[in-house]
């Protein structure tokens, strides 16, 4: 991490010296979480989500992830790097995931892992899991770290469906830790592993060590940051053709785990569906809430359209590299959990009860009356607010201009329609002449 | 001791409307929100809220819902026009449930909802006259 304090919890962060005041980022946040101040954009941390909607759209680059470069890495003896099964999508076709992997490597890394085979062991307990569950359906995936946050923080209630199972990169992340530091002789803490990840929100659980549960990473590097260099390498490894000698052992099967809709189709779960996009998200936990969705057993969630195939650090457009993804299903050619084969993790334990926890800021006990008033107050302002939601105060919408008027951190003249109402007025019963007339 | 009022709204709940279950615990909820009561408080109250409004929806045929908010607890009272509870003892027991196979399909009757206003409530009445309706008395600490 280059930037923040010890108590910073969030994947992103906005470099002022940067923004252009063009305010992109205040109407795609799916939260509100963003401000614009003196031409400025800031984030309010009680309320992001870390989806990095933001980052996509923001081109002045001001909206920074807060993620590792190589440098970071240079403390470790030996590095393992593994890679999101996004990065397989990223280029050419005919670049198979082998020719991936072994160019990774010669990039700087001691040693790459492939998460496919840990895929399947994953979903084969989360098929189980799904399947012997007694609660309060539907249960929801919880790979996507943007969707876990938004029910952390948002629907505390929902926490119990999501299934707290620890994620297939984790799982090789931890395997290919302890395989190598028995093989080299060396401490665990002594070997760097790092993720290749599509989005910034991977970054947060990277650096989140709870009690019950810290995660085997040592850092992230973006898909985007590498890109350029690892596209040499590849290029240089297709001329040579040294891939040839190396193998992975990589599951067309376990490959749909990248695919919208994957999940479900792995566990073979035929009641189950798929949502992705962060507004859709939103709808779809209202209706959980609601208890619209107690009839359908599991729900896969993305915070992102296709999955992490459009993660923000992606360089391939995101339909493309769904192509890409149909084409290697095709090409390694699985259709079903293979059979036979021995589970490398089958010892390990995947489901950590507990795994999730509400998060909010600790709030002090609050005066009622004081905050009834203030909702009242809040509510009048509103209602002389032209509510066109046109955002040129600097805040999303109507309804959060009320609130940063009622906190105090706006007056109700920075409100343009509502200025131009007054002058207009003034203007009206203006009368033209001279002094003493 | 009676505590002043310094909230109170009447929701209406009607029987059978699958279409609007939930909107009811939705309202309170948001409202709660907006107030700032603490987070752990407004999913206590969400979730007896929810229970209680789908039991009308499931079994009753109208109900008005009285949402209170004192200096320091949330009060709902909740009455209905509906069959009444048989026996309220077997009724309070978790896992006992009335529900159509209809209804299971939908997901709904596990037999777990007033169990669970019990548990997530900080006191917890209930009165029921056969053929008649059910009234529902539930509190929750705001500290």
């Amino acid at each position: 991490m280059n930037q923040g304090a010890e108590t910073y919890n969030h994947s992103i962060y906005f470099e002022p010296s940067r923004c252009n005041g063009e305010m992109a980022c205040l109407k795609i946040c799916p939260v509100e979480a963003i401000r614009v101040r003196s031409g400025k954009a800031k984030m309010l941390e009680e309320k992001c989500i870390d989806c990095g909607e933001c980052v996509k759209i923001c081109k002045t680059g001001s909206i920074v992830p807060l993620t590792n470069t190589f440098k970071d890495f240079s403390k470790f003896g030996y590095t393992i790097a593994i890679p999101s099964l996004a990065l397989y999508t990223q280029f050419d076709r005919n670049i198979k995931p082998k020719t991936i992997l072994s160019s990774l490597k010669k990039t700087g890394f001691n040693e790459v892992a492939d998460i496919t085979r840990a895929c399947i062991s994953v979903i084969r307990t989360m098929g189980r899991y799904v399947k012997e569950y007694k609660g309060r359906k539907p249960l929801i995936s919880s790979f996507c770290p943007t969707c876990v946050k938004i029910i952390q923080m948002r629907y505390p209630e929902l926490i119990d469906n999501l299934i707290p199972i620890i994620s297939p990169m984790e799982l090789t992340a931890k395997e290919s830790k302890r395989e190598a530091s028995a093989r080299l002789e060396i401490d665990e803490s002594e070997i760097g592993v790092i993720y290749i990840t599509p989005c910034p929100s991977k970054t947060v659980i990277i650096s989140k060590k709870t009690e019950k549960y810290y995660s085997a990473f040592d850092g992230a590097i973006p898909v985007s940051e590498i890109y350029n260099t690892l596209y040499d390498a590849i290029q240089k490894t297709v001329k040579s053709r040294d891939d040839d000698f190396e193998f992975f052992d990589i599951s067309g099967f376990g490959l749909n785990f990248a695919r919208l809709g994957g999940l479900g189709f792995m566990m073979n779960c035929d009641n189950s569906i798929t949502v992705s996009g962060i507004n859709n998200v939103l709808y779809i936990l209202d209706e959980i809430e609601k208890g619209k969705l107690h009839n359908v057993d599991f729900v896969e969630m993305h915070g992102c359209t296709e999955a992490c195939l459009g993660g923000p650090m992606n360089i391939e457009n995101v339909y493309l590299a769904r192509t890409n993804l149909h084409n290697l299903i095709n090409y390694y050619g699985e259709s079903r959990i293979p059979f036979g084969k021995k589970d490398k993790y089958e010892t390990y334990n995947l489901i950590y009860e507990n795994m999730f926890e509400p998060e909010y800021k600790d709030d002090v006990n609050i005066d009622i009356k004081k905050a009834l008033a203030k909702r009242s107050e809040r509510k009048k302002i509103y209602s002389e607010l032209p509510k066109i939601n046109c955002g040129a105060c600097g805040s999303p919408t109507c309804k959060t201009f009320a609130e940063d008027v009622a906190e105090g951190e706006l007056n109700i003249n920075d409100c343009i329609i509502i200025t131009n109402n007054i002058l207009e007025e003034k203007l009206k019963n203006f009368e033209f002449g001279m002094p003493g007339e | 001791m009676e505590q002043e009022i310094l909230y109170n709204k009447i929701f209406r709940i009607v029987g059978r409307d699958f279409a609007n279950a939930g909107t009811v615990s939705v309202k309170i909820k948001k409202i709660l929100k907006e107030i700032g009561i603490k987070p752990e408080v407004v999913y206590r109250v969400s979730i007896c809220c929810y229970e209680a409004e789908m039991n009308v929806i499931m079994y009753a045929r109208f109900a008005k819902m009285d949402f209170t908010i004192t200096s320091d607890e949330v009060i709902i009272i909740l009455e209905d026009e509906g069959p009444g509870i048989e026996n309220i003892e077997l009724a309070m027991k978790e896992g006992f449930s009335t529900a159509t196979q209809e209804m299971r399909e939908l997901g709904f009757g596990a037999g777990l909802g007033l169990p669970n206003i019990k548990n997530n409530s900080d006191e917890f009445k209930i009165e029921s006259e056969l053929l008649k309706g059910t009234k529902l008395y539930f509190k929750i600490n705001l500290n």
